[in-house]
């Protein structure tokens, strides 16, 4: 099977679905009352340190304990509120050319597959990859309540940009990650996510395959933010001088 | 931990939404949807170690959804109390430009996605509804790409067969 083969669909069928694409949010009250019972929720939950493997079936490594780490969290919340507040300049993006953010195509894996593969389809699914740990945080110190949040539109800007480089990069189109972080980096300086972009940047220029742009990165990132909570990440990607081998790209 | 969920607060006030029509494409009732909304959060908090940053949100809590609701099915499966009808968790008031027909039309939608299974469903929804690509929603799913793309094929298929077919028999068009 390969993405050739999936035709367009019909007319009526793309008209119907562009309309349950428009399903309107949930109503201000519905959604205040459902908050409101959702952080009741997590303020009794007690986090176990290992997943309950109830609900996601594929096995994971043991939690960190990041789900304690406010920083985590904020990290956390940033690409949740990245993802709502790029949500649609996101999709503008990926359905408008003329949107000043590059446009994002999505990628089709074009192997076909073979009557092997699809007597497998009912086959357990691949084990995950393990789980990259992420312990980031945007700043040293500890954010105070409520900083990151919607309601801060530098930050929601930044987010944005963040957002549609990770979705880029994810999608395999590497140079629109890097130019929405080449963007990220001209209007936001001193950004509160500067760490952030680094290290998505040093994963685009590895998936490039620019090898000296992906050393010279991390030494400065590793100069400008020494204590940083995403050293693990980038010492694992582009190992210090002394022990350098580049990391492959990620898949 | 005031701070631990004043955090994680500002991620479900922003993809609440998000998840509750999830849920609905998926086949929840209506008066099943906040109670899976508040677990699929709650599994998300509980997760969040397995979760890539660089890679997008959305997919990633659409995966926890479709699990949530694939558990709530087999439940289901079990239960025998009956429950009396609760009150649908109300959407944004229609805008001027709301149409009736427009309502109706995705209606029409969610009636032609109870047509195919779960599994066919939740690649259909991500995908054809979502925009995520095919190998980015294989992996929300957990499932290879390319039982991804041989389940996507059979679900457009199978809705596109149900919608004509509730329109023929007096369907909104």
């Amino acid at each position: 099977m390969s993405p050739v083969e999936l035709e367009p669909l019909p007319v009526e069928v793309a008209e119907a679905l562009e309309l349950e694409r428009r399903r309107p949010d949930l109503s201000p009250d519905s959604h205040r009352l459902l908050c409101e019972r959702i952080n009741l929720a997590l303020a009794a939950t007690e986090i176990p340190m290992e997943p309950t493997g109830e609900v996601l079936p594929s096995p994971s490594p043991s939690l960190r304990p990041l789900v304690t780490s406010k920083m985590g969290l904020a990290l956390f919340a940033a690409g949740a509120i990245a993802g709502g507040v790029a949500g649609a300049g996101l999709h503008a993006a990926l359905s408008s050319p003329q949107e000043p953010l590059p446009a994002v195509a999505p990628v089709e894996v074009s192997s076909p597959a073979t009557p092997q593969e699809v007597r497998q389809e009912d086959a357990p699914a691949q084990p995950k990859p393990p789980s990259r740990k992420v312990p980031t945080a945007s700043q040293a110190a500890p954010q105070p309540p409520g900083a990151a949040t919607v309601a801060d539109p530098t930050l929601g800007k930044e987010l944005a940009l963040l957002e549609l480089a990770r979705t880029a990069l994810a999608r395999g189109q590497a140079g629109e990650a890097l130019l929405a972080l080449e963007r990220h980096e001209r209007e936001f300086p001193g950004g509160r996510l500067a760490e952030e972009r680094e290290s998505v940047a040093i994963q685009a220029l590895l998936a490039l395959g620019r090898e000296a742009d992906a050393r010279r990165r991390p030494d400065n990132f590793r100069r400008r933010y020494p204590e940083s909570m995403l050293r693990p990440l980038i010492d694992t990607l582009v190992p210090p001088s002394a022990e350098r081998q580049i990391a492959p790209p990620r898949p | 931990m005031p701070g631990k969920s004043s955090s994680f607060r500002a991620l479900y006030e922003q993809e609440l939404s998000y998840v509750c029509k999830s849920l609905k494409r998926l086949g929840v009732p209506a008066k099943d949807t906040e109670d899976l909304a508040q677990e699929v959060f709650v599994t998300a908090f509980q997760r969040f170690g397995t979760y890539d940053a660089a890679r997008p949100l959305r997919p990633w809590l659409f995966g926890i959804a479709f699990r949530v609701a694939s558990s709530f099915r087999n439940r289901a499966h079990h239960r025998t109390e009956l429950v009396g009808e609760l009150p649908e968790l109300e959407d944004q008031a229609a805008s001027p430009d709301e149409t009736v027909a427009a309502s109706q039309g995705r209606k029409l939608v969610l009636r032609a996605l109870g047509a195919l299974n779960l599994d066919r469903r939740a690649i259909f929804v991500l995908h054809e509804i979502d925009g995520v690509s095919v190998p980015e929603a294989a992996q929300a799913l957990s499932i290879p790409v390319n039982t991804a793309y041989t389940r996507l094929r059979a679900a457009r298929h199978d809705f596109t067969e149900q919608l004509r077919q509730l329109r023929r028999e007096g369907g909104p068009a």
